[in-house]
């Protein structure tokens, strides 16, 4: 197979400190006058999106079915009705407006509100002129003339709220006169180029292709406002992110697209507050890197997630990281828990486990002798690194137990099957494992029958699995390690190919799902899926990660497309 | 003269768009401009037979069919409920349909109880598959069904420790009605039922648990079984009587007259309680199509939201229908008690017309190009009106949905 790669990589900066500039040509954002406090550049987006479309990745997209399919529906016959009507005017279609308008530089800023909004691009003057002739025709003099052509620039026009000029290189669009008229008739005074935290923002960002930033002052009140998170989840899904980017004074977003004949990129990075500003605490908590996983990935993986946390640093912070209206409840939970599994979570839990959570899905299996449900549930297991092994083992049972119980307890209540508790042995592994009794003369298993809840330690991890299956392939995988990307300090990864096999298993609960939200037939329902399914053969990776260690604070997304093999019918 | 004589056109009750409209609102959901164009040419007799058993297969319903397994084993109601709502916006047996959703609040069961999706899609299949034959069959059934037996207690009605809810809820809800039985027959017919249990999830008769000695109810006296009873509830006038009220209730008028109710009662016990019969005969009576009996009724608001869907030939989103409808007041498969939905007048306060109007708006987003917004009203809608809103409204979303905040298509 010939792979073709499209790799992205997108990141949001919240303070510059050190990335090194390139040298650029003179940028059109210049033209902008400072005062901005949001900042939107396009470099030459057009040109690379067209090398895109004419790569062999490209060719077989346009070509797929999915897209014929979609030029033969009622939208698609729209748009080509429009492209038709452009090209009526200016001989070359809405690709070739596109052309005109972003083959070069865009720059677009917002002064005080997004109500008042400056673009400006480098254009082909000549083919815009001759679609605003076109559209002042069709507006039947609802375009005006503000002020006509002169030495001081070229006219400039109002239609409705929209100011506008054009030259032969440049189109000005503003929703305010004056800031129309400054960019028309350039004064010398500063531009955004010169406010500091712009400068700083994409120095960060480097020769990304498209640029964003916002002034976190403005507009990120809201961020402030909300303080700490409210409770332990929150707390533990967004770690440092969640401290120090309400700190931050603003936000770059860089994505880089490099068009090589294959693909392109995407590229993001970030760093930290300052250091006077960075909290113990958190760090404590939520920063470091992700250690070596002494797993290799089991076969069948639908995706990963790594997180570096430190739950007993969370405690012993708790009233400094989390809000004051989640501190009950995490008392109510220190005494369930204790309850529960007759350990103190404080004295004895915590100080036993390790600082990374792995959470692992895979692709299940069914046995030829299994029915399965309708709905085929992926299995998954949480992973947890553990200190003084021995100490474990009969906690673990216990726990499990109690478990099992609580469970039975509720089913037996509302007359729901019960789980069969058992112990298997797996390469001298002891898993505690249940399963769902069932007798029940109905041959359609109901949705929970994917589950038998299951509790190991394996290789000085405690597993907590949906399935008995999954830690069996866990315990087969010690023979191997799974090593994080440097400095990633938490992550997904996600395996496209097993996913999509995994939905493919469960077509037709996606079939009904669509026939019951669009109202369609199952024949349209299974078109849709299908086509879905198909264009997911397209995509070869994903991971996102995050960075928040040793000053970095960073979120990069990563994406690789690739040409599917053809497939035999 | 008898009120429910066949129905015969004249000048004054024509067979036209609006009378096959009215049969559509009320034996299904609604029509869309094209089918009740086709119904208006077969005439009264045929379109009510077809409405009975409509001929050729139906691809809509052979789908849903066979996504079945897939509803069944979700352990998500809202599922349940979004397939039963494309059911009735979708299939072509609409009276099966219509029927279902009354024998539902006749025999109303809720999943905040029983709590399992699969005892309620259990339930409601019967409706589906006996709604239109015989009550005392789909009577037995729903007495031994596990939802029933769990909504109201049966599986704590054993021998020596009765427990009346079921029997009390057979003779007032079921069959009889108040003022028809005595409490002594709810307490002996309650033994009756003792030991009708639920064992792995299916109906379990407990021969332990049940009481065998005598009892006498509603005169006769012996070892009675619950079938027994059941069988004797069906045997009372009484019976048919009620039966009758609720049907033309729900089918022709909000307060049907006793006469009516008399006659159709005695029909009913005579037929056997044979639902096909006595559908067609009060489908096909000129009590059905008299101007008394247009538009009388309040819409639910799953005729409301479906009926507007099939009006239009729009597509539904069912699952987002299922929360519309619970602002609505209708949370399917969720009645308020064991009475079921009140229905009509109750349906509309200030918060549900609220939801109603707004539903309408959401329902609404894109048409397809054959909808037709004037013909969600019919005649209904004045000449006069209709041009205000023509003028007023931008678009046939924005007329359809001016016209679904008129109170008449709130009317069935």
């Amino acid at each position: 197979m010939r792979a073709l790669a499209l790799v992205s990589l997108v990141s949001i900066s919240v303070l510059a400190q050190d990335a090194k500039p390139k040298p650029v040509a003179v940028p059109i954002a210049s033209r902008l006058p400072a005062g901005a406090t949001a900042l939107l550049e396009f470099r030459g987006v057009a040109g690379k999106l067209r090398a895109l479309l004419a790569s062999p990745l490209g060719q077989q997209l346009l070509a797929h079915d999915a897209v014929q399919a979609f030029r033969a529906s009622d939208q698609g016959r729209k748009l080509l009705m429009g492209d038709a009507f452009v090209r009526g005017i200016n001989g070359t279609g809405i690709m070739g407006v596109l052309d005109a308008l972003a083959s070069k530089d865009i720059a677009i800023a917002v002064y005080d509100t997004p109500q008042k909004a400056l673009a400006v691009a480098r254009v082909d003057g000549v083919e815009i002129k001759k679609l605003i002739a076109a559209a002042t025709l069709f507006a039947k003099g609802q375009i005006q003339i503000v002020e006509p052509e002169s030495d001081a620039g070229p006219a400039l026009y109002r239609a409705g709220p929209i100011y506008y000029s054009v030259d032969n290189e440049l189109l000005v669009v503003s929703t305010v006169e004056a800031l129309a008229r400054q960019v028309r008739a350039p004064t010398g005074r500063a531009s955004v180029l010169g406010q500091a935290n712009i400068a700083q923002a994409r120095r960060h960002a480097g020769d990304a292709d498209v640029f964003a930033y916002v002034d976190l002052e403005t507009y990120g009140k809201n961020l402030a406002q909300n303080g700490k998170p409210k409770d332990l989840a929150q707390a533990l899904l967004l770690g440092a992110f969640a401290y120090y980017v309400p700190q931050a004074p603003w936000a770059g977003v860089g994505l880089r697209i490099d068009a090589d004949e294959n693909g392109w990129n995407l590229d993001v990075n970030a760093n930290s507050p300052a250091p006077e500003k960075r909290q113990q605490p958190v760090e404590d908590a939520f920063c470091g890197t992700l250690p070596t996983l002494p797993f290799r990935l089991p076969e069948r993986t639908l995706g990963v997630v790594r997180m570096r946390r430190s739950l007993r640093s969370v405690w012993a912070h708790r009233e400094a990281l989390i809000a004051d209206v989640g501190i009950p409840k995490l008392i109510e939970f220190e005494s369930n828990f204790s309850n529960i599994t007759y350990m103190s979570f404080v004295e004895e839990f915590l100080p036993n486990v390790g600082e990374e959570f792995v959470l692992i899905g895979t692709r299940r299996l069914w046995k030829a002798d299994e029915t399965a449900p309708a709905i085929r549930m992926p299995q998954g297991a949480i992973l947890w690194p553990i200190r003084n092994k021995k100490n474990w083992a009969t906690k673990v049972q216990l726990t499990f137990n109690q478990f099992v119980s609580i469970i039975n307890f509720n089913q037996g209540q509302n007359g729901g099957d019960p789980l069969l508790a058992s112990s298997v042995t797996h390469k001298d592994v002891v898993i505690h494992t249940s399963r769902y009794h069932r007798e029940d003369a109905d041959k359609r298993p109901p949705f929970y029958m994917n589950f038998t809840p299951s509790v190991a330690i394996v290789n000085d991890h405690l597993v907590v699995a949906s399935t008995v299956d999954i830690v069996r392939e866990l315990i087969d995988a010690q023979n191997g390690e799974t090593a994080a990307l440097g400095g990633v300090n938490a992550g997904v990864w996600l395996e496209p190919g097993e996913i999509r096999l995994a939905l493919q298993e469960n077509r037709e609960t996606l079939v009904a799902q669509s026939m019951l939200e669009d109202g369609s037939s199952r024949a349209n329902a299974e078109q849709k899926i299908d086509v879905a399914l198909e264009l997911a053969r397209y995509v070869r990776d994903v991971r996102v990660t995050t960075k928040a260690a040793d000053g970095k604070l960073s979120v990069s997304l990563r994406l690789a497309l690739q040409t599917p093999e053809k497939r035999t019918r | 003269m008898s009120l429910l004589r066949p129905y015969q056109p004249s000048a004054e009750q024509p067979w036209d768009q609006d009378a096959a409209l009215h049969l559509w609102r009320r034996a299904g959901f609604g029509a869309g401009p094209e089918q009740v164009a086709a119904t208006v040419k077969m005439g009264p007799a045929r379109a009510v037979e077809q409405l009975i058993a409509p001929p050729g297969d139906d691809p809509a319903e052979e789908g849903l069919e066979s996504i079945y397994d897939n509803i069944y084993g979700s352990s998500d109601p809202d599922n349940l409920r979004a397939w039963l709502i494309t059911r009735m916006t979708r299939c072509q047996h609409q009276l099966r349909e219509k029927l279902a959703l009354f024998w539902h609040s006749h025999f109303a069961t809720s999943i905040l109880k029983v709590r399992k999706v699969d005892w309620m899609a259990r339930q409601y299949r019967l409706f589906l598959d006996l709604g239109l034959g015989k009550f005392d069959a789909l009577l037995g059934e729903i007495t031994r069904d596990p939802a029933m037996i769990r909504w109201l207690d049966n599986e704590t009605n054993s021998k020596g420790q009765a427990n009346e809810n079921y029997a009390r809820e057979l003779f007032e809800l079921f069959t009889l009605g108040e003022g028809n039985y005595t409490e002594k027959d709810i307490r002996e017919a309650a033994r009756a039922f003792t030991g009708w249990h639920i064992l792995r999830g299916r109906y379990h008769f407990s021969s332990l648990l049940h009481d065998s000695g005598t009892k006498t109810v509603l005169g006769k006296t012996g070892p009675l079984s619950g079938e027994d009873v059941c069988r004797m509830a069906l045997e009372q006038d009484a019976c048919g009587r009620f039966l009758a009220r609720k049907l033309l209730a729900f089918f022709v008028t909000p307060k049907p007259l006793p006469k009516v109710e008399q006659e159709l009662g005695a029909l009913m016990n005579k037929n056997g309680y044979d639902m096909t019969a006595t559908l067609r005969v009060v489908l096909g009576s000129s009590l059905f199509f008299g101007a008394d009996a247009r538009r009388a009724i309040v819409k639910s608001p799953l005729e409301f939201v479906v009926g507007a869907a099939r009006c239009l030939d729009s597509k539904l989103n069912a699952k987002a229908a299922v929360p519309a409808l619970r602002s609505m007041g209708q949370d399917l498969l969720a009645p308020p008690n064991v009475a079921g939905w009140p229905g009509h007048r109750e349906w509309i306060n200030t918060a549900t017309w609220l939801s109603r109007v707004n539903a309408g708006a959401r329902l609404l987003r894109a048409l397809p190009a054959s909808a037709r917004p004037e013909h969600l009203l019919g005649s209904a809608l004045p000449a006069q009106e209709y041009q205000v809103l023509t003028k007023r409204a931008t678009g046939r979303a924005a007329l359809a949905r001016a016209i679904l905040a008129l109170p008449e298509a709130h009317l069935a």
